[in-house]
């Protein structure tokens, strides 16, 4: 799994994560995770190039989540392929963390 | 696909062993051609299984060093995921899915992964073993598009 983390102005931080988010690449993907969601006020996560996300990845994601929204941030993630979007709406997370078409929408929703 | 198919392999019962064990079934689900949203929705299921008995599995009874996990991955006639421990006694076809607490700060990062199982399974049956738990997780087969479906042809 690989990750990029960018700047994306105005608070706002971008990761694009690409591969697999499995056992492997939940437990590297984790600390990064949790280093952005503690030095950033709000979170944004392109999911277009993610393959696969279970259990560990949702815990990942769940995780960054609970540390921005306890300093008063939010978490958006945004363009999840269709496998990848059935694991976020059937782990009941998208109500935690709402889902966005795309980096434009997933910035303002992040924000309101 | 008539005659029974199977695949067997044993791991670890830990974090390295699980990411040993998706190795494993992406290999043999090359080996019997399975669709990718099949290996998906198996793959979804064997790490929520297979974590669960690295997280939990040795509390009181076994050391975590002693866990082992025995998959089976039969293919044919039917699709089904044998999953089998030595853990400590856990019925997971009977554990509740836990609905996901309204406010972010009540929601634990954990325990979301029963959903999943419900999800992208067909089946879930477990059985008491003497010294530890047999999960068999049954899947639909994808249908193959038959001689005579319809071809749709788009036009502008």
């Amino acid at each position: 799994m690989e990750w990029t983390v960018v700047d994306a102005g105005n608070g706002v931080t971008l990761i694009e994560v690409r591969g697999r988010m499995d056992v492997a690449g939940a437990l590297t993907a984790d600390p990064v995770f949790a280093d952005v969601a503690q030095n950033s006020d709000n979170l944004i996560v392109d999911l277009s190039g993610l393959d696969f996300l279970a259990s560990l990845g949702i815990r990942t994601l769940v995780s960054a989540c609970k540390t921005l929204h306890a300093k008063n941030g939010g978490m958006v993630v945004f363009a999840p392929q269709e496998n990848v979007e059935q694991v976020l709406r059937a782990s009941g997370i998208d109500t935690i963390i709402p889902i966005a078409t795309d980096q434009a929408a997933a910035e303002a929703q992040v924000k309101l | 696909m008539s005659e029974a198919l199977s695949f067997s392999s044993r791991f670890p019962g830990s974090f390295e062993g699980a990411a040993s064990a998706s190795e494993w079934l992406h290999r043999v689900s090359t080996e019997a051609a399975l669709p990718g949203k099949l290996v998906f929705a198996i793959e979804v299921c064997l790490e929520e299984l297979f974590t669960n008995v690295a997280r939990y599995g040795a509390v009181g009874t076994e050391t975590a060093a002693s866990l082992a996990v025995e998959l089976t991955l039969q293919v044919a006639p039917d699709i089904a995921l044998v999953v089998e421990d030595n853990a400590r006694p856990f019925d997971v076809s009977a554990a509740p899915v836990r609905p996901i607490a309204a406010e972010v700060a009540q929601v634990q990062p954990g325990g979301l992964g029963m959903a999943l199982l419900r999800k992208f399974s067909q089946g879930l049956r477990h059985e008491a073993l003497p010294h530890g738990n047999r999960v068999t997780v049954t899947f639909l087969r994808p249908e193959a598009p038959g001689p005579n479906a319809e071809v749709m042809t788009l036009s502008s």
